[in-house]
């Protein structure tokens, strides 16, 4: 059983005392067997405060379990309870079973982690804290990180637990959507309703409830709230993923996003509101100007998805079979690799993978890397063309892997190269985000010498 | 566990909501009938307020209310048509009239009539009929959003204030409280005295959290200190009371602090090491979610009175009180948060302010925005030397308009003295050279007339001699 699951588990037991999210991320790493110095370290918090969390929980749950409970039997007494609740977590069994079928076989890395993988990294107390808010009614949680971050990977964890919970689910992407739509703001309403309607399986049903005389943003409100929340029973998760391409059309970001702060907000006023769960993915900081009290990106939980810490690389070496990756010894030899993809976590998991393989050697890996030949060519290639139309990104970027120190960006400029993953912002100023993508830029972005040494 | 609201609105039965002088303010105002009106800083708790008061009048059978975000309704390429009658929709659907009538139908058959009136028809004929024995409380939040509309509503806070003049004729109309909430002050919104609805209306003052209001707050610190009312003291000291920052100060104690952590006496040191290196330091970047970014913002807002507005907070700040008047510079301060009133004059809102905001920070805002800037930097960069960066005539008396009201550098001070010496020097050169040009003009018309005179002098000699010759002449 997994932590988590095992967490929803103490959801349905606890039902009338939440956990708060500190007490989630201290039960669910007792679970996974760490102590509570580990615990400690792993989050900032003083050693004696995190034991003394954790010896209330334990006389929480003594008391709703009517028996003596302590960090060595939960595993068994909550295992136990949920085998004789059949009715919680009914995709406990499933689960296990599914990660047992995978659990030998290495997984090509191609786009997000599937659901039941073991090369899922966590990096508490992310998972933790998503998880409950994910299903707690009416909560808003955003997730920041550029490309290859395991954004879309969390993501996909939080629906399948919301979904475990009886909640279902719809992930709308502004990245694969027909440019088309931000046509104008009425435009692109209809297609936000009409693409939730189709994912809940309702069918869309836009021009009763639609009327341009009182406005496509009341027309919008009505509909999702006296049509679409009246056919479907229960909750509904609602996932934005890249939201930040609406970034780009001020005209609809700047109606669009205050709409968004005030269904949340609907939600402290309405029950019908409060079914749903927002989850908003973006790569950027917002830089669409907004009023405080009508930005979403003001509320809610926000979570930034960092890199991998040096344990958790080596953790996934492990689920990989990577014996030499172990110890002081195992650092070394990793260390010139992560410096170069800066523990960057879909970067690493393709690196693991290869290496599992034993079809090439480390050395080998790390100078063939950033090249046309390397093991991340087609990723490289791929951010090579969503630069190639833009000759001011390719300036702007070329700047910035020449120069030694950080270099000063247009905003627009800056967050656009941010959101591919390229740089590091801090304030304006920008640096390459990784080495690899430095040394394969220099060499093949096209006019990399800048006009004035020509 | 007690959990603390960094942010956003508090659900009607939220255990950290506080009760303030407001909550009975407003609940008494909108029995009584009265137009009420919240206008205060952002973050003070106003939606809050709106949402715990609406659940009060319902609870205790009061009416039936409506909450409407007004910001919902208008969008910047609105027709005002569209926004009256998105408007009527609201207002049917949270009063749960959307059977009643068919509304696109309904506002179709009144024609040309203007759209305010067709709302003033709606409400009498359709929402005062529907409840006829039921008082009905509309609140409008967000009010300020109608700024931001391409026309002009002075016609719909007319119709605010004609449903209750129309009181007297029509009872109906007795039904019917209105509320409103926003960041604007009543001129901002109404410039028209006969029209306005907020010179009949009562102001609900929202301030900060007093120490007695605010001491369920404590409840979530009482695990982590062994004097949480003292340690709610040391935070209400920091934030004066602000909703947000004495909530998010609370949620940062909490996390941060084991059980029994803080001991008795060591609270005001507690809470100023957090407070500083949680807040203060690095503002910019530990403002999540947002609070002191925009209170900047508003300060530095780009229009033409921002000189000044920084001008009078460096005055407050400084002096730590300014006597309050109703001037634009001073309403702006106070709907930024950043001062507040008290007794009639305006203090700064709280020792965090104060400090984010501090006096090196009003200069360094100041050095940016003076008129003069390109010029002091051209003269510094001269080492103090280049005189022809120095101002002179208007642009010298632009430049001391801007900075009366206001302390600034040291240089600047030297640089607009050393400008001014100048600019007079030139001017007294210049008198000195008419003056010169004048001694010249007047000795050159003397030497003039003095010659004038002796030619005279020499043409009557030259005639006396000629005459006597002449005689001399005859008489042989």
């Amino acid at each position: 059983m997994h932590a988590d699951e095992a967490l929803a588990v103490l959801d349905q037991l606890l039902s009338h005392y939440p956990l708060s999210n500190l007490q989630e991320i201290v039960f669910s790493q007792v679970w996974e067997g760490k102590t509570y110095a580990e615990i400690a370290d792993g989050c900032g918090y003083e050693h004696s405060y995190i034991r003394d969390v954790g010896f209330r929980l334990w006389q929480t749950l003594s008391k709703a379990l009517g028996q003596k409970i302590s960090k060595s039997n939960i595993r068994a007494v909550v295992r136990r309870y949920a085998r004789s609740h059949p009715n919680i977590g009914p995709l406990t069994q499933g689960l296990d079973l599914a990660t047992a079928a995978v659990a030998l076989e290495l997984e090509f890395p191609d786009g997000p982690v599937p659901l039941h993988s073991k090369f899922y990294i966590e990096r508490p107390p992310i998972e933790a804290q998503t998880l409950a808010s994910v299903v707690k009614p009416g909560s808003l949680i955003r997730l920041k990180a550029p490309c290859q971050m395991g954004k879309t990977s969390l993501l996909r964890r939080l629906l399948a637990h919301a979904q475990s919970q009886k909640i279902t689910s719809v992930t709308l992407s502004f990245h694969r959507t027909d440019r088309s739509i931000y046509a104008s703001l009425d435009r692109f309403l209809r297609w936000f309703c009409a693409n939730i309607s189709y994912q809940l399986r309702i069918a869309a049903n836009l021009d009763t409830y639609w009327n341009l005389d009182i406005g496509s943003k009341i027309s919008c409100t009505a509909y999702l709230e006296d049509y679409v929340l009246n056919q479907i029973d229960g909750g509904v998760v609602i996932a934005l993923d890249e939201v930040n391409e609406l970034f780009q059309y001020p005209e609809i970001s700047s109606e669009f996003l205050p709409l968004l702060r005030s269904w949340y907000e609907d939600g402290r006023e309405f029950a019908t509101w409060q079914r749903i769960r927002w989850v908003l993915a973006h790569s950027t900081d917002v830089y669409v100007p907004l009023q405080l009290n009508q930005s979403p990106f003001n509320v809610g939980l926000a979570v930034k998805l960092p890199p991998f810490s040096f344990e958790q690389v080596q953790e996934l070496a492990r689920r990989h079979s990577l014996t030499w990756a172990e110890g002081e010894r195992g650092r070394a030899k990793l260390l010139p690799l992560l410096s170069m993809i800066s523990y960057r976590p879909s970067l690493v998991r393709l690196a693991l993978y290869f290496l599992a393989r034993a079809d090439i050697s480390l050395e080998q890996l790390i100078e063939e890397a950033p090249t046309q030949s390397g093991l991340y060519s087609s990723h490289l290639r791929e951010l090579l063309a969503a630069l190639s139309p833009y000759r001011d990104l390719q300036v702007a970027f070329g700047n910035v892997i020449r120069a030694s120190e950080s270099v000063e960006l247009e905003p627009i400029t800056a967050y656009r190269l941010e959101s591919l993953g390229l740089i590091n912002l801090n304030k304006n100023r920008a640096t390459p985000s990784c080495e690899l993508y430095r040394q394969y830029f220099l060499n093949f972005l096209p006019n990399s010498q800048p006009a004035a040494d020509v | 566990m007690y959990e603390y609201r960094v942010g956003g609105s508090l659900a009607a039965d939220d255990p950290t909501y506080i009760r303030r002088c407001a909550d009975d303010d407003l609940y008494q105002g909108l029995l009584e009938g009265k137009f009420c009106y919240v206008l205060s800083a952002r973050q003070m708790g106003k939606s809050s307020l709106r949402l715990r008061t609406r659940d009060r009048l319902e609870s205790s059978g009061q009416g039936r209310c409506a909450g409407i975000d007004m910001s919902r309704i208008g969008s910047q390429h609105l027709s005002p048509e569209q926004w009256y009658q998105g408007l009527a929709f609201d207002l049917q659907r949270r009063f749960d009239l959307k059977h009643r009538v068919n509304l696109p139908a309904w506002w179709q058959q009144l024609g040309t009539l203007p759209p305010v009136q067709k709302l003033s028809q709606f409400i009498e004929e359709v929402l005062l009929s529907a409840y006829p024995d039921q008082r009905l409380f509309v609140f409008l939040d967000e009010i300020d959003s109608v700024k931001r509309l391409s026309f002009a509503v002075g016609d719909f806070f007319a119709l605010v204030r004609f449903c209750y003049n129309q009181r007297v004729e029509n009872p109906a109309y007795r039904q019917l409280t209105w509320a409103l909430f926003g960041v604007a002050t009543p001129r901002n919104l109404v410039a028209d005295a006969q029209l306005t609805p907020f010179n009949i209306g009562r102001a609900i003052q929202l301030s900060g959290f007093s120490l007695s209001e605010a001491s369920p707050l404590a409840l979530g610190l009482a695990a982590i200190a062994q004097q949480p009312q003292q340690l709610l003291a040391e935070v209400l000291y920091w934030t004066g009371g602000q909703p947000f920052l004495t909530q998010k100060v609370c949620c940062l104690l909490q996390e941060r602090h084991p059980t029994q952590a803080i001991a008795a006496g060591t609270e005001a040191a507690v809470v100023a090491a957090m407070v500083r290196s949680q807040l203060i330091q690095n503002w910019e970047e530990q403002d999540h979610p947002e609070h002191l970014r925009t209170i900047c913002d508003r300060l530095l807002a780009p229009d033409q009175r921002s000189g000044r507005r920084l001008g009078l907070y460096q005055q407050v700040l400084t002096q730590n009180s300014v006597s309050a008047d109703s001037s634009d510079e001073q309403s702006e301060l106070l709907l930024a948060g950043i001062v507040v009133k008290r007794q009639g004059r305006l203090q700064p809102t709280n020792p965090i302010y104060a400090e984010v905001f501090n006096a090196s920070w009003v200069n360094q805002c100041l050095s940016r925005q003076r008129p003069y800037g390109a010029a002091l930097s051209a003269w510094a960069a001269s080492n103090y030397k280049d005189k022809s960066r120095l101002l002179m005539g208007q642009a010298l008396k632009e430049a001391l308009d801007w900075a009366t009201d206001k302390s600034l550098s040291d240089l600047d001070y030297r640089y607009l003295s050393i400008s001014q010496e100048w600019d007079a020097s030139m001017v007294r050169l210049e008198l000195e050279a008419q003056e010169k040009a004048h001694r010249v003009l007047a000795a050159a018309h003397q030497k003039a007339n003095q010659i004038i005179w002796l030619s005279y002098l020499s043409l009557g000699t030259c005639l006396a001699i000629s005459t006597i010759t002449l005689l001399a002449g005859l008489l042989r």
